[in-house]
This record gives structure tokens, sequence and C-alpha cells, in this order.
């Protein structure tokens, strides 16, 4: 497995630390790779993707602006765009970021498949409100790192997110009930392509 | 089961973000909150949140959307049977008799598992 990350706005460490516990939880069998800051650029992305075929890859980062399609590497340029899409044929893709869609868009002419989610994917600032993401934020990678399909992982985010915003408008500390609505947003456009 | 009035479900919302953002520090109230995930990663300030509420647009609407859903959820679970309102229920006190006497059960009744 392949997993990516960059770490240069606090919203990529947040995402970075999503990563950094996803790749601890994988079995050390030596078959996965955690490709972070500074090394999360398109040359090594790329390098790794022709060493590796046919295996998932998990990336948590920025989704690139439409209509541009792919990631952003840790350099603030393309890691993977819309010329390179191929190398992701015969893969699984969990997207943890904005604009999964559009990557999905490309999905099947390219023979991948896709988790993510559609448009914007909102990411927490403050550091409690980091933690209580981090479950939901790993849920879809989860399940595609356990041999399941993107669409089992959709539903996975959905339903961990959508428990999250219950919890937090509940719990209802400072800030609880406006983020809670973020989250809930986070549930309705996951989506698998 | 109380009731929630849909029309005033914005007012609502807006109000609870208002008495939120008021009672934050003030360097606080223009500090980014949430984040989106893309390039540029477009922030939201607690002030900023809330104006996007107030004026509905198209974010706006659609967290005030999902606030509605999770009040709605919130107010549901809050009113079914058996949940935090009604008062958690004492065990029943055992006689003084039955308490020292250890109570004869049948053979269906001797722990967890039956044998046909």
């Amino acid at each position: 497995m392949i997993v990516v990350s960059t770490n240069r706005s606090a919203t990529e460490k947040a995402l970075h630390r999503y990563a950094s516990r996803f790749f601890a939880g994988l079995p050390r069998n030596g078959s996965s790779l955690h490709l972070k800051s500074p090394r999360s650029v398109s040359k090594n992305f790329i390098l790794e993707l022709r060493s590796r075929t046919g295996v998932p890859v998990f990336f948590f980062g920025h989704g690139l602006n439409p209509p541009a399609i792919g990631f952003l590497g840790d350099d603030g340029k393309p890691a993977l765009d819309a010329k390179n899409m191929a190398l992701l044929t015969r893969r699984k893709v969990a997207a943890t970021c904005c604009h999964g869609d559009r990557v999905g868009s490309v999905a099947r002419r390219n023979r991948f498949s896709v988790f993510g989610y559609k448009g914007l994917y909102w990411v927490p600032k403050s550091s409690r409100h980091v933690t209580d993401c981090e479950a939901a934020a790993l849920a879809g990678p989860s399940i595609i790192a356990q041999g399941g399909s993107p669409a089992q992982a959709a539903l996975a985010a959905e339903r961990e997110y959508r428990r999250l915003a219950q919890l937090l408008y509940s719990r209802n500390r400072v800030g609880d009930r406006a983020f809670a609505s973020f989250v809930a947003i986070n549930a309705t456009t996951a989506g698998a392509w | 089961m109380p009731k929630i009035n849909v029309d005033n479900i914005h007012a609502n919302f807006v109000r609870q973000l208002e008495s939120w953002v008021d009672g934050l520090p003030e360097h606080a109230k223009d500090a980014p909150f949430v984040t989106a995930a893309a390039k540029g990663g477009k922030e939201l300030s607690p002030s900023q949140v809330l104006v996007h509420v107030r004026k509905l647009t198209p974010l706006g609407v659609q967290l005030t959307e999902q606030a509605a859903a999770l009040a709605m959820s919130d107010t549901f679970r809050e009113a079914l049977p058996g949940a935090a309102t009604k008062p958690p229920v004492k065990p029943a006190r055992r006689s003084r008799k039955s308490a020292t006497k250890p109570r004869r059960r049948g053979p269906q009744n001797r722990g967890g598992t039956v044998t046909v």
C-alpha cells in the first residue's frame, strides 16, 4: 500500500497526523510505504506508483481545485494530475482531501476506483476537534486497507461522520455545535466512484 | 414529543452562532476555525461562519440544513422512552430471607447455556 501525506499548512498537518496513525496501523510486512514531507512530491509519487503496481493508494492532503484533477504535493505543485491518472489503473484510491469526485470523474476511463469526498472536505483547526475527527477521517481508508470496496468505505465514513456530528451536537462544548454541522457535511459528501 | 418549529430553525441557528461568537475572546473570533482540504485551503473563522449562515450563502444553507437535522435527531433521541429524562430504575431489593437463602433454580436457569 502507498500512503501519501503532505505537511505544509495547518490543514495538511492535521491530515498528516491521520496518515501517520493510519500507516502505523497497517501490517508490518514491508509491502507498505508512507511517502511523507518533504518527499511527497510528484517525482517520488510517480516513482512509487510505477514500482508498486496495483496496490491501493491513500492520499491525505489537498486536492487540486477544479477544473484541475488530482492531488497537491508537498512542494505546492501537483503531485498527481490529469496527465498521469493512468498510473492509478487497477487500484483502489482513498482520497482524504477536497474534490475527490474530480478524481472519481476519470476513474472509470482509467480503470481504477475511488473513495473520497465530493467538493470541499472540512478539517478542523482546534487540536480538540482534530482529535475528535480522527476515527471518522480514518473510517473509509481503513475499509480499503482491509480489502473493502470504495462504496463500503464511503458508507463507513458517512456513518462515522454522522455519529461524530451527533456526539458533538450533544456534547455542546464551545464551538461543538458549529463544528458539528461541518462534520455532518463531510458525512453527506463521502462517496465512491 | 417536543415539536420543532421549522420556520424558526434558521433564526435559532443564527442566535446559537451569535452567542458562540460573542462568547469567544477577540482574537479567536477571526482566527481560523475550519479549513477545506483544497489547494489554497479556504479557511473560515467563527465570524465568517456566522456571516455565511446569516446571509444564507450556499455554504450557509448547507450548514443550516445540517444543524436542523442534528437538532431534530437530538430532540427525537431525548423524547424516546427510556432516554435520559427518565430516572434510572433502582434494582429491586431482595428480602432478607431471600438474600441469605440461595434461590433454587431449575436446570434451564443454571448459567448461560442450556443443553438439550
